[in-house]
């Protein structure tokens, strides 16, 4: 319980607790941004046991999507985050029926692929997205509560907004997690024979688990494109659906939170590392393979462990 | 009443190979059916016809009553049927009250949604607590499943068969690789179940003190064919029987 | 037609390099059953190494050593890294091959500079293909790479067709139980099927570095369409990916010459035909990833 009162006041006063360590306080909004879009992979990697390197395609429309709602239709934060949520979605429901039939080698490749062909979208389709520059001319606006005008500028103020979608949404998916829908994702992940032969239909579940995580991962990647005020392909690149991935495992794919972990870790690492050296990749990687080979639990579950051994 | 099962003239042909033909069959619900055969008869790809994993291609099989060739495993499931496998298909990373758990939210037909209404959850309760009771792994409940010894798998896998209410139940190799005693424990357990919940039960056995000891019919395959059908005794002195077999059946086997 | 002779001809040399990468790709999938999404960054590492050694020895002893030392890299790294994982989830080995692949791009990087670098060809190669024609630019180095990788082709084809060695791996290739149960030792044959694969991404970084020049992203973009003719060719069938690498190669410089970004865009497209009308390819088995 103590634990749990320390890490919510940690994250109350992240922005000016970064400030003191001589960081920024966006950075605190990059973690949460990255967190959300890790869990929201980790529903179809952890829970649905399906590994996608494509889920960067949902993490640039939610992007692009907000952005282009804040430049062409209106000046709402709420509806370019709704908007780009939706984008994603719609897409993950219409390329869900193809993915979920696909197995193995078929899955990943597809996935891989459809990535790219977002993120070649996205570099071609000048006249919209702003090709290689990407998409600019946007802004996050005031938010106007109960007649209450919010201004969401500063970076300790948007950090706040974040933190109340991201626990909204985490909300959300500890519902979907903790019910009997979450638990049918499990079976999947153990064993989509016996699932079958427990009448569960395994590609509807799948596409459910598909669409759910793809909402999520929009909706980060609209709260991103709002948080720099800036969308660019490299967000579409099947490279950073590769650090999703790497974050969830890192973080650890079997325990709820565990993705953001791996978020903070990576973002944290990133920070540290890239004033030291150009290679920070390079450690970070190698690191992935420790974990994998050593630690295919993250550092969630090596937490667990480390705190249950020292009771 | 409708058979739990009954099946005609199902073929089934890989390339040349006629791993399945012109097989015909009749469950009488509450009975209890094996299939036998030297290896290569045909009885997993008859397994896989009627639960679903593949298509025929001629013939029908219905589930009580009801029209189910065409159907998927899943909505097999749905009409009553279950089944086991060789190697105990469970969800191993669970432990046997989450698999339990979940087997009974998929018969209740709660599995699509996120939520658990209260009394759902003390319905579940109070049904996972008895099944633990009955396969009696109430010691073993919150240890993973796949941790456990393989009659106790098997004994899970059976009970997630139970937990769905399933009226008819599949048995491929029930007690394969086992111990003795693990196998004593296996055929006990589904002694146990026909009797008390009426579970017809169809399985596949090489074990003959098993299906004599189990069976009250038997049908035996050869070369993808039926070669006989009766009752244990009249399948113990059937000289095709026999013949087939190179010797296996005993002859003057007494059905215990 | 000469233009259209001409985007076919530039196809078929990428197609040698997707066919090399596909038939490794095969090789390994076929046996060891992992997705080696590093196979890109062998092919890096290839390529510098063939660049280094061209330094010292020149280029066609560069060409015959550097995969060779690939090989070895490629077998102590399986040792290392992918044995342990073969008894676990595929999950992992996929994952780690992923995060394999981005420590060797950015083991390259780090050692050679993120820009690329110029890689010479013997003067002999850098001859026109066609002297005295309106394609004189074209040199004779693409005839070479497309007899190179004829050349592997057919002796990989040798391999598996007549060696005993071939047939442990053809057979492994159907199915790995009843070897094991025969007693050979299944491991020393996952370890072959690697270096040999890796071997094939070396070979193929060699010849494309003289192609393309090097750099350190020089795998992803090649890796992919091969991928695309490890599947359009049929998951399983070691010809089917090499046909397929060329296949894919020819249609995306076909692809370019009727819209100019349309080479990169076609092998997506080609997977999305091939995924939607049949997905075990042209030569695939049925039921090979169930």
């Amino acid at each position: 319980m103590k634990a749990k009162f320390a890490l919510s006041l940690l994250f109350l006063l992240l922005p000016w607790l970064l400030k003191a360590l001589g960081s920024y306080a966006a950075l605190g909004s990059y973690i949460l941004v990255w967190g959300l879009a890790a869990m929201g992979l980790n529903l179809l990697m952890g829970y649905a046991g399906q590994v996608s390197f494509g889920h960067a395609a949902f993490l640039g429309l939610g992007a692009y999507g907000a952005g282009l709602t804040l430049k062409h239709l209106a000046p709402s934060t709420p509806l370019a985050l709704l908007l780009g949520t939706l984008l994603a979605a719609l897409a993950a429901l219409l390329l869900g029926p193809l993915v979920v039939r696909l197995k193995g080698i078929y899955f990943a490749t597809f996935t891989i692929v459809f990535s790219q062909l977002f993120y070649f979208l996205a570099f071609q389709w000048n006249e919209v997205t702003g090709g290689d520059d990407g998409l600019r001319g946007f802004a996050r606006q005031d938010l106007h509560l109960l007649g209450l005008k919010v201004d969401l500028t500063a970076s300790e103020a948007y950090y706040y907004f974040v933190l109340a979608v991201f626990l909204l949404l985490a909300y959300l998916l500890w519902r979907a997690v903790d019910s009997p829908l979450g638990r049918a994702f499990l079976a999947l992940r153990e064993n989509p024979l016996r699932a079958r032969f427990l009448g569960l239909r395994v590609e509807r579940y799948l596409l459910g688990a598909f669409v759910l995580s793809g909402a999520a991962v929009g909706a980060a990647g609209a709260l991103l494109a709002m948080l720099i005020n800036f969308a660019q392909p490299s967000m579409l690149h099947w490279s950073t659906s590769g650090e999703l991935v790497m974050m969830a495992f890192l973080g650890g794919r079997y325990r709820f939170f565990g993705p953001l972990l791996g978020a903070a870790l990576f973002r944290v690492m990133e920070e540290l590392l890239s004033s030291v050296t150009e290679e920070w990749m390079l450690f970070l990687g190698t690191l992935f393979i420790l974990a994998v080979l050593f630690f295919p639990g993250g550092l969630a579950d090596f937490l667990r462990r480390w705190a249950w051994n020292r009771r | 009443m409708e058979p739990a099962l009954r099946a005609e003239g199902l073929t089934k042909a890989f390339g040349r190979l006629l791993a399945v033909n012109g097989v015909s069959l009749r469950v009488p619900q509450g009975s209890v059916h094996a299939v036998i055969g030297p290896n290569g008869a045909g009885k997993s790809t008859l397994f896989a016809l009627l639960s679903g994993a593949l298509r025929p291609d001629r013939g029908r099989v219905w589930l009580f009553g009801r029209e189910a060739t065409w159907l998927p495993p899943e909505a097999r499931v749905r009409l009553g049927l279950s089944r086991t496998f060789q190697v105990s298909q469970v969800f191993p990373g669970l432990t046997v009250r989450e698999n339990l758990w979940i087997a009974l939210e998929a018969r209740r037909g709660l599995s699509p949604f996120p939520w658990l209404r209260a009394r759902d959850r003390a319905w579940l309760a109070e049904r996972l607590e008895a099944l633990l009771e009955r396969l009696g792994l109430k010691d073993k409940a919150d240890r993973p499943v796949g941790e456990l010894a393989h009659g106790d798998q098997r004994v899970v896998e059976i009970g997630l068969a139970l937990s769905l209410g399933a009226r008819l139940l599949l048995l491929d190799e029930p007690t394969a690789g086992m111990s003795d005693e693990e196998t004593w424990r296996t055929v006990e357990l589904l002694r146990a179940l026909h009797r008390e919940e009426g579970l017809t039960l169809l399985f596949v056995e090489h074990d003959m003190e098993v299906v004599f000891g189990l069976a009250e019919r038997i049908t035996v395959m050869h070369l993808g064919e039926v070669l006989a059908e009766g009752t244990p005794e009249a399948i113990a002195a059937d000289e095709r029987v026999q013949q087939a077999y190179l010797g296996e059946v005993v002859p003057g086997y007494e059905g215990a | 037609m000469d233009l259209f002779l001409l985007q076919l001809l530039n196809g078929l040399v990428s197609g040698a390099f997707y066919a090399l990468l596909a038939l490794g790709l095969a090789l390994i999938l076929s046996l060891t059953r992992i997705i080696n999404l590093a196979h890109g960054g062998f092919l890096v590492v290839g390529a510098y190494l063939g660049y280094v050694l061209a330094g010292l020895l020149g280029f066609y002893p560069a060409l015959l050593l550097a995969p060779f030392l690939l090989a070895l890299l490629g077998v102590l790294l399986e040792a290392l890294l992918l044995r342990p994982l073969y008894a676990r989830d595929p999950l992992e080995s996929l994952l780690l091959t992923f995060g394999l692949a981005l420590v060797l791009e950015e083991a390259v990087r780090a050692l050679f500079g993120p820009v690329g670098v110029p890689f010479r060809i013997p003067e002999g190669l850098s001859a026109p293909l066609f002297p005295g024609t309106a394609f004189f630019f074209l040199t004779r180095y693409r005839a070479f790479v497309l007899g190179m990788a004829a050349l592997a082709g057919l002796l990989v084809f040798l391999l598996l067709r007549f060696t005993a060695l071939g047939l442990y791996l053809r057979a492994g290739a159907q199915d790995r139980e009843i070897l094991s149960a025969l007693g050979t030792d299944v491991r020393r044959l996952y370890t072959l099927a690697f270096a040999l694969g890796v071997y094939l991404a070396g070979l193929a970084g060699v010849l494309a570095a003289g192609q393309l020049g090097l750099s350190p992203t020089m795998g992803t973009g090649l890796l992919m369409p091969s991928f695309v003719a490890l599947i359009l060719g049929g998951v399983g069938s070691l010809g089917g990916s090499y046909l397929g690498g060329l296949l894919v190669g020819m249609a995306s410089g076909l692809a370019g010459q009727f819209v100019a970004q349309a080479s990169e865009f076609a092998p997506y497209v080609i997977l999305a035909l091939v995924l939607l009308l049949r997905p075990r390819g042209l030569f695939g088995q049925e039921g090979f990833f169930e």
